[in-house]
């Protein structure tokens, strides 16, 4: 049974140190450690722990589990927000992002679902003109799973666009978008001696950024498929999915925005482009990135499949559901990382 | 501001999409031959990748 970092995270703290022998596969000279991950999801079910006396392993499902309920709450209230009054379109929405590809990792022992509560959570806040909550939210975002780290500058230019209209300047709202970020490199200095330790753990897997058409040419020889392999490579289908899924949340929101101007509103836009640009930079970085784990990043963008009739939306769902439970599968039997 | 209404139902909503979705996830391990109720079961997201923590970590 696997023994994750996040677990490490939360019984021995940020630790950082040469890879050295211990280490399959990596140079000594290179730097391995639980740095390497976001610690607020480790925090919380550490502290969990602490409170109930569960076991951590215990305590990080737990955790995993109400944060998916609460995700999916939060972001039932952000479509009800958007469309008001129309529990049918609601519910097959809420259905889609409950079975979105990659949803095994929102029931594992992994910060997915916790981010997403984040990001809807930011989301149902900057609805209720509350954009100081919505920015502290998306900044607890971005130290809950490095993907959440790479919105950042995507959501501080939303705020300045939306702003700058009225001229009232989000400075606070920015500082206030960046201070978790900030803290987490005063935390890896004090504890490991580097403000970039989280950077220097991830280059170790060369995770970095690359030529965008490269890394998608890459990924695209992946999603070939050949008769009869094993085992069936169904994290291929789901990237298919995922890929036609955002596509058909883009042309509808562009033809709701090109059939009125006023149909799509700011925080629609906001989700939209957190979409993309998660789905862009899962094609946009080399090395041995499990991008299939971080696919739910582009469920936001189905916000825009509220404007489909509920049976086309909950066939989606259907479609989704009936993918989600091969990768689980390969997932529990231990195909996946 | 919200009323009772507009947070119980989609509260409702949220609750019973997770309950289909983690029905999926148990009949999942469950076809895989794993105990679909412990937590262990969900916690190899990274059991063989190249990320993994070192042996000597692992329990």
């Amino acid at each position: 049974m696997g023994f994750g970092w996040y677990l490490l995270t939360a019984e021995f703290g940020q630790t950082l140190t040469p890879c050295g022998s211990d280490f399959a596969n990596r140079e000594p000279d290179e730097w391995c450690g639980t740095v390497g991950w976001m610690p607020l999801y480790p925090l919380v079910f550490l502290a969990v722990s602490t409170i109930t006396g569960l076991s951590l392993v215990v305590s990080a499902w737990l955790v995993s589990t109400l944060a998916g309920v609460l995700s999916l709450w939060l972001a039932a209230l952000v479509i009800d927000r958007l469309s008001p009054r129309q529990p049918a379109r609601t519910a097959s929405v809420v259905m889609v992002l409950a079975v979105f590809p990659g949803m095994v990792w929102a029931h594992a022992i992994f910060p997915m679902s916790m981010v997403m509560a984040l990001i809807w959570g930011a989301a149902l806040a900057l609805l209720s003109d509350r954009p100081l909550a919505g920015a502290a939210l998306f900044g607890l975002a971005a130290v809950t799973h490095s993907t959440a780290m790479l919105m950042l500058p995507v959501v501080a230019v939303w705020l300045w666009w939306t702003r700058w209209r009225t001229r009232s300047y989000p400075w606070i709202e920015t500082v206030v978008l960046v201070v978790p970020a900030a803290m987490l490199a005063v935390a890896q200095h004090i504890n490991v001696g580097y403000w970039n330790a989280n950077l220097l753990v991830q280059s170790t897997y060369d995770h970095r950024l690359s030529v965008f058409p490269v890394v998608l040419v890459a990924r695209l020889r992946g999603l070939l498929i050949t008769p009869g392999q094993v085992p069936w490579p169904w994290v291929s289908v789901q990237e298919l999915l995922l890929a036609v899924m955002l596509t058909v949340a883009v042309i509808v929101s562009v033809f709701a925005w090109w059939r009125s101007r006023s149909a799509i509103s700011d925080v629609e836009v906001l989700l939209l482009i957190v979409a993309v640009a998660a789905w862009l930079s899962s094609v946009s970085f080399t090395g041995d990135l499990a991008y299939w784990r971080v696919a739910i990043f582009v469920s936001p963008a189905m916000v825009a499949l509220r404007r489909l009739p509920a049976p086309v939306t909950l066939a989606v769902a259907v479609i989704a559901a009936i993918v989600a439970v091969q990768v689980a599968q390969q997932f529990v039997d231990g195909l996946l990382y | 501001m919200f009323h009772g209404g507009r947070l119980v139902r989609p509260g409702a909503i949220a609750v019973a999409a997770w309950m289909v979705a983690r029905l999926l996830v148990v009949v999942a391990a469950w076809r895989a031959g794993h105990d679909p109720f412990a937590a262990e079961t969900y916690s190899q997201w990274d059991s063989g990748g190249t990320c993994s923590p070192p042996s000597s970590a692992r329990r």
